[in-house]
Order: C-alpha cells, then structure tokens, then sequence
C-alpha cells in the first residue's frame, strides 16, 4: 500500500536537504545529527477548527512509535490507526512502503510492541491487539486495562504505555480542564479540598503483567511523554501551565505528588496511595511549598521556559551503545512548540534523583511528540502539531535523526559536587579557557507553586564561580560556585569554553535542578 | 535549518535565477543621477514625472522630512513621531502636515553600533545615501564635525538604553531562546521576496526575478513604445520604481537588534513608513540573518559575504564613553534641536523655527538654499526644492485641501501605491510583480498574487473592516496570497477608513434599505451558492477540494451590502479584469425556479446565507465533498469507530453496516446504546478536531435504548435492578465478515455479544425497515470452579410502559421491540416497580445463549 504522491513529495524533502546552499556558521548541529525526512506533510494552521490533512497521503500525525526490526518502524496516527512502514532506514528513503495494521482506536497517544502484540492506550483504556489469522491486520483489540475517569473533556488525553524491567505497563492521564455540564457526571470529588476531576484525573498509573491497574502517583497536569531510564526505573514529563510553573521531568514512584493540584480529587478512592493532604499552598516559590506540603517532590530536572522548549514530550533512553553518539545511558526528551529535542543527565543524590538538561538538536520539521530507538542506534522522530503550533511549521510527519560520526563538542554531564559542580565533555577541553572562571556564567533561579498558569524565574541570584580546575585529560573540569542553594534551578552558560582546537561549544548552557547539595566529595 | 517540501519553487527560482540577466532586477540605487538626494517613494515615483502637482510632492516631502517638526504647518508646533500626539495647531487638523519625525532612541545605545552612529551623524547622506536624516554639521569644519558626532554617539550609547522588549511565549506562540541567534538566511531571502519587502526594497543579488513567472502586465507594457504607453496612459506604470535603500545593515545593527527591529518596528518608529508585518520571531530572525549575512545588491557570483556580522546582543564598535564626553553629546543633542525629531528618555529641550506661514522659502541661508552654511542639510534636488518652495507657497497663500488630497497625502506618505493601485496610480512596480506568487502555485491570475486595487474601495469594505485591515486585526482575507498586508501607524489606521468613505462617495446604507425585508431567505441562498460560487470560493472554512479562494463567510463585516449587490450583477463593471464571471447574464439567473428568478431577491438570499454561515449548513455540493472524505460508509463489510456520542458515552464504538442499519455499543455500561437506519457517522471530528467533539449518527431513525447495566445477579426476581455492577469490558475481535464480537466477564462468567443486521424480510415485506439481530452467549470462565445453580439475568427491555406486542415481543414507549426466542419469553419475567417495567430473561444453564431481535 504505497502512496506515491507522498513519496514523491518525501523525495523533494530529500532533493532539497542536500542542494541548498548553507550559510557557514561556527558550529551547526546538522554536522553532528543529520535529520532524514521519512515522510513531511505540508504547512497548513495547526490552530484553524476547519483544519484538514493534505488531500492526498497517510495523515501521519504521530502519536505513537515502535521500532520493529531493522528494516520497518510502526506508527500509531492521532486519528487512530497503526500503520507500517517498511524501508525506513533507506537513505534517502525513496521506497517505504505503507501498510495499516489496525483502526478504530480513540486517539492513541503511545504504542508499544510487547508479546508479540501492539499495545496502545486510546481515550478510554488501555488495549491490547493481535493479528490471529496471520493476514497482517489486526482482528482482536482486547481492552487490559480500563476504568479512569473519562468525562469527555478534550484534555483528558491517556498516553502510554511504557514498560518497566518488571513487566509492568505504565501510563500517564491528562487532567481535564475547566470541565462543566455532562462532564460533571462524570468526576470524583474531594469534597476537602474542593476539587473533582474524573477518577484519576492527573495519576500515572501502572498495570502488572496480571492485568491489574494500579494509581501510583498523582499532580500531573499535561505528562505526554514517559518512559524509563537504564535502571527500569520511571519517568514522565510535564508541561507548563496551572501549578505547574515550567516544563519538568519527573520520577514516578508510589506515593508521590508532583505539582497540578486538581488530581488530589481522586484521593478519597481506596486504591489512593495518597491520603491525608490537609491543604494545598498556592503562591509560594517551590522551595517553601516544598515545606510546608509534605507529599509534595521536586522534579528531577525543570527545563526553563523558552530557554529549554516550551512543551516537554516524549522520554527515549540510548540504549545504543554509542551508536547513536557519546551520550549512551542519558535520556532524550522531546519538544513539541519548538520542534526540537533535549537531552537529560541524571544522577542519584542523597537516593533521589536530580540532574541536568542541555538542547540537543532543533529544527524538526514539525512538533516533536513522540521518539523511537532505530535497531541502528538512529532516532525516530514522530511529528504532529495540530491544535497547537511548532516552530517546523509542517503539519506532521516521520522522520530519522541519525549520528553522522563526528564528535559534537559538548558537556555531556553535570554533576552537582559538595562545593559546586562537575562538568564532563565529550572530548578533551583547552586547560586555558577551561580553566578561566570567566569562561562560565552560572546563576539560580526557582519557580512560583500556584495555581495560576506558569511561573517566572523568580529569586534570581548570579553565582560567582570561584575557581575552575581542568582534570589532567582535559575531560572534566571541577566549578567551585560559592552560594548554591537547594532546590533551586543552577543555570550554566560555559560561553568560553574551547575545545583543544579552539572549538566552543556546540551548546553552551545547562540547567540543573539542585534538589540536593551533596554532603561529601 | 528547516527544510519544508513547500519550499520547491524557491529551490526552482534559485536555480532559475542563476540563468537570469541581471537587468530583469528592480534596480539597484547604483544608476541614480540624484545619488544623495532623500528618498521619498511617493515623490521620487509620482511627483518627479508630474503625476502628482508640485504642491502635492512638496507637502509629501515636508512631512517625511519631518520639516514640520521645526517648522509648523499650522500656528503652533506639531506633533513629533508618536502616534497619538495632539497637536494644538490654529489650522484645522486635517490641514496640517505631520511630520513623519525620526527613530525613537530609547533603546538607540543597544540597537546600534555607537561606530556607525558616530559615522551617521557626522556625515548622513554619505553613509546612507538617500536618508531623510538631515546634515546637521554640514557647515561645520571636519573635525569639529568629528567630535561633535562622536560625542552625540557617546551620549546615546551611554544613556539610551531601554531594554528590548520581553517576547510572551505560549503553545501557540514558539519563541526559541535567543532567537536572533537562530536565523537561517535561505528562509529569510524567501520571506525577503514573498510577503512583500521587495514591493519597496531592491531584491537581493541572490534572488532574481525567474523569466519564467514574469507578469503578463509587464509583458504587455514590453511591447509598447514610450508614444503609445504615453497615449494609453501607462507610463506610470511602465516605469521603474525607485528602491527604498536600506544602507549597510551590518555596519548598525547586530543580529538582536535588526531582529527586534523586524519583529516590532513601531517600537523604534512609530510612524511605521517601514510597517509592520507582524513577523514570528523566527521569521524575524531568518530575516535579521539574511540581511545581515547574505543579501547583497551585487551581482551573483561577486561574492560580498559579509558573515562578520556579530553575533553577540551589543553592536559592535563600542569605544570610550567617558563622562565629560557623554555630557558634550547630550549638550550638542539639545543644542542641535534632535529632539525635535526624535524621542529619548533625556530631558531634552527644543526649539521651534518659523511656521511654514512665515519662512521664506527663497532665503539665501535657509533649508533650501545652496548656501555652505545653511545649518540643515537635506542634500535635495533640483525637483524637491522646487516642490517644497511651491508647497510652502500654497500654504502662505491659503489653499486648503480636498479630502481627495488629504487621503492622496497618506497613500503617497506610507507608499501604499508601493502594493496597490487606485484609479490610474500605483500598484506593485514594474519588474517586481514577478516575486509575487500564490501559494502552490494555484493559477488566480494577478487577483491571485498582486494585492487588490483600492479604486472604489470606500463603497466596497465597511470602515470597521478597513480599520481592522490597516490596524493589523483582520484575518487574512486571501491566505493564498504571499504578499501580505502590514500593519500601519494608529494616525494612518484613524483617517484612512474615513476619507476613503468621504472620496469614494459610500453612503453608509444598510442591509435593510439594500434589500428589503430578506428573512427566510437563507436556504434559498444556500441553493444558490451551488450555480457557481463553489468552484472558487470557501465557506467557513470549508471548500470543494483543491478550490482556494475568498472565504465568503463573515461577508457582512467585510462587505457593503450595495457594493455587494452591484458587485453581483455584474462584476465587471465594478472591478476590471476580474475574474468572478456575472452569473447574472442579461438580467437572466441560472435558477428560475428560485425566488421567482429575480437576481435581486436571488442577491439577497445569498447575503443573507453567507451572513448565516457558519451556523447554516453548508452549501450542499460541499456537503457531499466533505462527506466524500470523512463520512464513514460501510460499503462491503462493516466499520468500526471508537468516540465519544451523546448516549454512548465517552467509552462509544459505533458500528456500521452496509445493510445501512447502525448501532452504537456503550464500553463502560456494556450494553447496546443507540441504533439507527441510513447514513453511518461523519468521522471528522473524532479524527482531526482537537474539542474532541462527540458523534452523532448521521442517519434517520435513531433510537436511544435504555441505558443501564444488561445483566444483573439477583436475589430474587423483584429486585430492583442494581445501578453499580462489577461488568468488565474485555474487547472485541473482528470475525467473519468483520463484524465486532464484544466480550466482557461478569460474576464468573464470560459473555460473548455479537450485534449484526437482523436477516433482511424485504423478500415478503418490501417495506420493512433493517433492525438488529443480537446473540449472547453467557459461558463460565475458565478459571471458575464449576457452574454453581445460579441465575444471571439480562434485561431485555425496559421503560415506563412496555407493551406487549405478542407472546414473545415487547415495545417499549420509545419504540423500540424486542423479540424474544418463544421458549425464553415463555420463561421471561415482567417487573415493575419505581415507575419502571423491566423484561427480565433469566440465564439458568450454562453456556446459555440468547437471541434478541431489535426493530424500531
């Protein structure tokens, strides 16, 4: 099931990719990670309520992504339908063919492959689907796992499911927003403080291989991207908006509560790992919330405002070894508004974890909503901007971001040290600029709790670096910051930083999240 | 970068372009004889060859040199370049000259280069030929000119240093950090020669014109002489248009600030001569780094690459702003009379000279006078001393100026006549039409590509769409237009819409006295949009496919209605070479049938829809379109969407069958929700609207079945019949045919549930109406011990009233019947209680396997 007018219109993608003139700059990601355009769509308003697809092709909205083996990749499209592609990794891409595995399924926003089956979440569960008779079309959808509220509410999207080392499938569920009429029929309520949601509303929750649901977590407001880190351990990302001040990474664990204040609603259930919340602050900086809310956890990393994205999506870890680049274990996390990706370090202090986040490559065609690991170590990334807006102004699309080799100069981690941090870089730095405290800027900063959209970057204070010291390879380098404060964002511009042959860096900021200070060297 | 697949044709010009003479550019300023003289658009196109009289030109001139700000046009001093100044001038408003004034210079120390201003001030016409800044130091010895600019520079760098503006981002709004340092110059060349820069501005050495998509206009104006353009009166438009210059961008600005300056010019300039084109952020910076980077008026292959633009947010060419020389600036700032011109956050004084009633004009030391040591120094010509002399003596002698004049004034002020034309004067220079193309290529002609006339337009537009238009707020009209329409300054979007009122004669009339009493007209209306308007226009956002056009919806904000009706009847007439064709030939509609043929009622009625829309439905040939690409017709075997429908609920999966009888199953109650007859579902909503708007059933004789759970364990057959149940929705596979079979578990058991057309009886009964056949199948799970001696009872029907229509079918008061096999209503219980009578069948040996037959 070929559409050839898409192809062609790929291979145009193609055509241009490689005969524009480029203007040359001093570093460009595009020398590092190359961006292979699979299938694009044109630009149209993702924000009109009269949108339409292109009149002709597979209207790939991605919203799910599974790599099957090495030749083919599935899809999972917003308008509810798996697709797959075979002939992905071609270079360029110039005879992927198309077929469709299964429809009917209720905006599915996450797709796994995973016993020989599709597993996907729609609207209303989580689903299970097989193709019985071997004809390459799926015949059974069999529902694992149902019954979170759903009261009708556009924003109550599901997204999932992610598998842990343990089997368990887990999944994240959107609050509603604003809900009123026949909506109300169908919430939960807690009467003590106040709010109702539709059960569930604002949990990840997680399903054993037995098929049992279970509420894990709960004050998500927007948390489309999830997925676990080296350990089997889980992560989600959320997006900035009511009580939530920017963009932040979180780890899902039992009991925990991250920030968006409506999902206490579903507590009064008897499967509610929460209890007891009195009352919830609203307006203080986190810090102080942190205090005095007691179930209340900081994210592992917030990734702040404009600076890093606009819209955290999907989470996909390197599991390639190298093949994708010097950043094997770290975690990618994907941007929709500015159609990019970000990348994640994280470390364990004091048992929580907390880390860093870096920008890592933009200019996507469209908003980045969903990535995949290639069996040969390249990305996929899957695109869709309808209803909101990207910088790639392109409708949706598929496409392949691959390493080209070359060794990016970056700082590929960020530790936090008892008297300041530690910087790793990708390959060996120049002692001189490394060494010079004027080569970094660093300043901290945190965010508002409320319940009002969003957060400034509110008490502000610059941080002096008092020493820089280069390790004898030239890999790391030790910052002395005098005045770190904890749970307090510690933003980091190396401006001056050069490689051995006077190469700065490809990106020179980083963002830690400094929940902890550590107490020992 | 980005690389979008719409960026074909841009590759095809580029490569197009390489083959291109040079001469097929709008010129370069190289050729101009008047090298230095100031730019005025409107002068230079229209007053230099007498299009425009002396008077005129020289008004326009004495306000975009902002000698008004000086000298009064009026009594008292006018106004300086902020957009609502009030002046207190004797001379009625409208006869008063606004100066255009200078760049506000809050921000002047962080948006350019303090090198380049040192450079500007001491010398204006040599470092940007064509300016409208004025010489100032000109009778001044070099070196005293030196200090006096390198002090004023100082000044400026050191004290006027308001922040730029923080940028709001949000989900609809990407703004990328430190976005300036993002911009890709290829974009920006294409944004350069798309929306409408090089309407004013020469195009860039990289871009130019492809032979291929020369303008037909053009074409027809090559094949004439100068005697008959002359005779047929196109000179004007056969001519070359000057270009605005932009002087070396890199040398004054740095990235952040030329893309600040794009993104928001009325900041720096309110007066908007260079409007406001609302740019994205990123597009402002494609834009910044094009021209900063790459745009070049040379030759291609000449190789002026000037990538040392900086790259940091301070212009560069910073150099020493000691105290006593920051002072000296701010005194020679005040001394100099700057600040007549131009707005800064220092208390500053200023002088006024001689209103214009009073100078005199033939002076040997004044403005316009050759003398070496005359203090202002336009470096004018020949021509505009001549016209600024004339327009002075207007102004001594009385004249006073026709609305027609006033409104002329403005449109030559703000180079509208730069895009469009108005009566004889004006529209997209010669050579420079060619940029203009419509989007993918769709051919529209010039209506498709170069702005619209605005001959007439005061009787075509209402004011407050004109308003909305000049102010920015109007959504785009024609998006199948690159050329965009900019904002312009809150004085222009004040008077425009009026004058143009005034001068075009439209009498403010309205629908009623157009058209008389039209309610009820609509539908008629709606019947009439299938004659033809379909073919090329939009409706509420809706088209036949491929049709790109005006979206007619909204028309009764836009639209006159008397300008409407005329329009109509015969297009032509109204706006030449249309291509909207007269559907109305000789009086005569194409519908008789309608509205008795009258085109005037048939007028009406279309107003009269379109002013529906989109409430109204849609016309029906798009309909039918529509429903070509998302309405779900289950030909050949049966179709499956999962949504959310009113009676379903929010866990709905429709089914639909060729037969065309449908159903919708409720996944959360687990039980038969809705059926209906004829068409299935339009499916659009649930795909591609992100409300996530529920379904409806698109057919005819839709039924609501009760909702409630179907099956229900007992204690004893009068038991109310429960409101919770532990029912666990298990899926569907896809058998035979495809038709859904449903499973779900309850208490220990596993039910099977397949709902398929009922086995058509037309052969006896040729009326009769599809129904629904359902069979369940009620088995014990695998995991259960064995069968224990209980009943399961399913619900067959229930409602306020059932009747029973014979021993094994009931109806209950909403139509729907139920049949039951003869030997399980034999078993079959009738309960009543709460209001409520409910046929209660009792499961007893399992597996058990009930069969139920649905009609309505």
């Amino acid at each position: 099931m070929v559409d050839r007018t898409f192809r062609t219109r790929c291979l145009w993608g193609f055509v241009l990719l490689v005969v524009s003139p480029q203007i040359l700059r001093a570093a460009d990601e595009n020398d590092f990670y190359r961006i292979v355009s699979i299938a694009v769509a044109e630009a149209s308003d993702s924000r009109s309520p009269h949108w339409q697809p292109a009149p002709d092709g597979l209207v790939m909205e991605v919203s799910g992504l599974a790599a099957l083996d090495d030749s083919r990749v599935a899809v999972a499209i917003r308008k509810g339908e798996i697709w797959i592609l075979d002939g992905v990794y071609d270079d360029p891409p110039a005879n992927v063919t198309y077929s469709r595995f299964a429809s009917a399924l209720h905006e599915p926003l996450g797709l796994l492959w995973h016993n020989d089956s599709f597993y996907v979440t729609q609207r209303s569960e989580l689903t299970q689907i097989r193709d019985r008779d071997g004809d390459q079309v799926a015949d059974e959808y069999l529902t694992i796992a149902k019954g979170w509220g759903v009261t009708g509410h556009y924003h109550e999207y599901a997204y999932g499911p992610k598998l842990d080392h343990d089997g368990n499938l887990w999944i994240t569920l959107n609050i509603g927003l604003g809900l009123k009429g026949d909506q109300l029929r169908r919430t939960v309520e807690n009467k003590t403080l106040g709010y109702r949601q539709g059960l569930w509303r604002g949990w990840g929750m997680k399903v054993t291989p037995q098929g049992e649901m279970i509420p894990v977590c709960a004050g998500m407001r927007s948390p489309s991207g999830l997925g676990a880190n080296a350990d089997g351990e889980m992560f989600y990302t959320d997006q900035q908006g009511n009580w939530v001040g920017t963009n932040t990474l979180h780890h899902m664990r039992s009991g925990a509560f991250f920030h968006h204040a409506e999902s206490l609603a579903s507590i009064d259930h008897p499967a509610s790992p929460l209890n007891d919340v009195a009352s919830v602050p609203n307006g203080l900086p986190f810090p102080d919330a942190l205090k005095v809310f007691p179930q209340l956890v900081p994210p592992v990393v917030w990734f702040p405002y404009k600076k890093m994205g606009q819209s955290a999506t999907d989470i996909m870890l390197d599991e390639s070894d190298g093949k994708f680049g010097p950043f094997a274990g770290q975690l990618f996390v994907g941007e929709f508004t500015q159609a990019s990706i970000h990348r994640v370090f994280i470390e364990r202090v004091n048992g929580e974890f907390q880390g860093a986040c870096f920008p890592f490559r933009s200019g996507f065609a469209s908003a980045v909503l969903r990535m995949a690991q290639g069996h040969d170590g390249s990305m996929f990334v899957g695109l869709t901007n309808r209803g909101w807006s990207s910088l790639g102004a392109a409708s949706y699309g598929l496409q392949r971001l691959e390493w080209t080799g070359k060794m990016p100069l970056e700082i590929k981690e960020m530790r936090a040290k008892h008297d300041g941090f530690e910087l790793t870089f990708t390959k060996p730095i120049d002692g001189k600029t490394g060494s010079d405290p004027a080569s970094y800027l660093m300043s901290s900063y945190t965010y508002l709790y409320q319940s009002s959209y969003g957060s400034e970057e509110i008490q502000r204070k610059a941080m002096p670096i008092r020493k820089a010291t280069v390790s004898e390879d030239g890999l790391r380098v030790h910052l002395t910051v005098d005045g770190c404060r904890e749970k307090f964002v510690h933003e980091l511009n190396a401006i001056g930083v050069r490689s051995k042959s006077d190469e700065p860096l490809l990106h020179s900021h980083a963002y830690y999240t400094l929940n902890a200070i550590p107490t020992s060297e | 970068m980005h690389i979008l697949i719409a960026n074909v044709p841009i590759a095809v010009i580029f490569w197009a372009a390489l083959a291109v003479a040079e001469e097929s550019r709008p010129d370069p300023e190289d050729h101009r004889d008047r090298a230095t003289a100031p730019v005025v658009a409107g002068f230079d196109r229209f007053a230099r060859h007498g299009d425009i009289d002396g008077i005129q030109g020289g008004r326009l001139l004495l306000s975009e040199l902002s000698c008004t700000a000086c000298h009064s046009s009026g009594g008292a001093a006018a106004g300086k370049n902020a957009p609502d100044a009030k002046s207190s001038d004797k001379s009625p408003p409208d006869q008063q000259i606004a100066p255009k004034g200078g760049p506000r210079l809050h921000s002047a120390g962080r948006r350019y280069s303090q090198a380049w201003l040192a450079e500007f001030i001491a010398s204006p016409h040599r470092v940007k030929p064509g300016t409208t800044m004025p010489d100032l130091l000109g009778s001044r010895p070099l070196q005293q000119r030196q200090e006096i600019s390198r002090a004023i520079a100082a000044f400026l760098t050191h004290t006027q240093r308001a922040e730029y503006p923080a940028i709001k981002a949000s989900g609809s709004t990407p703004v990328r950090f430190e976005f300036w340092n993002h911009g890709d110059a290829n974009r920006g060349s294409e944004i350069f020669h798309s929306r409408g820069c090089v309407a004013c501005h020469s195009s860039g050495a990289d871009r130019p014109v492809s032979e291929t998509s020369s303008s037909p206009v053009d074409a027809l104006l090559d094949e004439l002489d100068p005697e008959e353009l002359e005779e047929m009166g196109l000179a004007g438009a056969a001519r070359r248009v000057d270009s605005i210059p932009l002087g070396r961008l890199e040398a004054k600005y740095a990235r952040k600030s030329l893309t600040h300056f794009l993104h928001d010019p009325a900041l720096t300039r309110p007066a908007l001569r260079m409007p406001d084109f609302q740019l994205s952020t990123s597009d402002a910076a494609d834009l910044a780094e094009y021209l900063l980077t790459t745009y070049s008026l040379d030759g291609p292959g000449s190789g002026t690459s000037r990538s040392g633009a900086s790259r940091s947010g301070t212009p560069s060419g910073g150099s020493a702003n000691d105290a006593a020389l920051v002072a000296k600036g701010r005194q020679w700032f005040n001394e100099l009379n700057c600040s007549s011109c131009h707005d800064t956050s220092s208390e500053t004084a200023k002088v006024e000279a001689l209103p214009l009633s009073a100078v005199d004009a033939s002076a040997g030391h004044g403005c316009l006078s050759d003398s070496p040591h005359r203090s202002v120094h336009y470096s004018l010509d020949r021509v505009q001393r001549d016209a600024i002399g004339d327009a002075i003596g207007g102004i001594q002698s009385g004249r006073t100026f026709t609305a027609t004049e006033q409104l002329d004034g403005i449109l030559l002020a703000t180079n509208c006549y730069g895009c469009h034309q108005r009566e004889d004067m004006g529209g997209v220079g010669r050579y420079r039409k060619s940029f203009f193309e419509t989007e993918g290529h769709v051919d529209l002609g010039d209506e498709g590509r170069l702005p619209p006339p605005l001959t007439g337009v005061g009787r075509k537009l209402t004011s407050a769409h004109l308003t909305n238009v000049l102010s920015g707020k109007a959504a785009a009209v024609r998006p199948y237009m690159q050329i965009q329409m900019p904002r312009f300054s809150p004085d222009v979007t004040r008077s425009v819409p009026t004058l143009f009122a005034e001068v075009d004669q439209a009498h403010s009339v309205s629908e009623k006295q157009v058209f008389g009493d039209a309610a009820g007209l609509a539908e008629a209306g709606r019947e009439l949009m299938d004659i033809g308007c379909v073919q090329c226009h939009a409706f509420a956002g809706n088209s036949l496919p491929g049709v790109v056009g005006i979206d007619l919806s909204k028309i009764g904000s836009r639209i006159q209605p008397a300008w409407f009706e005329e329009f109509l009847l015969d297009p032509g007439a109204v706006k030449a070479r249309t291509r909207m064709p007269t559907f109305f030939i000789d009086g005569k509609s194409p519908r008789p049938d309608l509205l008795g043929g009258d085109p005037k009622r048939q007028i009406v009625a279309m107003w009269m829809y379109l002013k529906a829309l989109p409430k109204h439905s849609l016309p029906r040939k798009i309909e039918r379109s529509r429903a070509e690409s998302y309405e779900l017709d289950p030909q050949g075997q049966p179709l499956v969407l999962r949504t959310f429908m009113k009676a379903a609920g929010t866990h709905a999966i429709a089914v639909g069958f060729a037969e065309d009888v449908h159903f919708s199953y409720d996944a959360e109650q687990v039980r038969l929700a809705t059926a209906w007859r004829g068409k299935f579902l339009d499916a659009r909503g649930t795909w591609f609207v992100r409300s996530a708007p529920p379904a409806e059933p698109l057919g005819k004789d839709v039924v609501d079945f009760p909702s409630g759970f179907s099956f229900a364990k007992l204690s004893g057959k009068n038991e109310p019949w429960p409101l919770q149940s532990a029912v666990r929705f298990g899926g569907y596979r896809l058998g035979d045919g495809q038709t859904p079979e449903f499973f779900y578990r309850y208490g220990g058991f596993e039910v099977s549930d397949q709902i398929r057309p009922a086995g058509s009886n037309r052969a006896i009964d040729p009326e009769a109406k599809p129904g629904l056949q359902r069979r369940l199948t009620i088995a014990p799970s695998q995991a259960r011990e064995k069968a224990q001696a209980e009943v399961v009872w399913f619900r067959a029907l229930s409602g306020r009233g059932l009747q029973r229509v014979d021993d094994h079918t009931m109806r209950n008061e909403a139509g729907v019947m139920v049949s039951l096999p003869p030997s399980l209503a034999s078993d079959a219980y009738v309960y009543e209680g709460d209001g409520m009578v409910e046929w209660r069948v009792p499961a007893r040996e399992f597996p058990f396997q009930i069969e139920v037959d649905y009609s309505w």
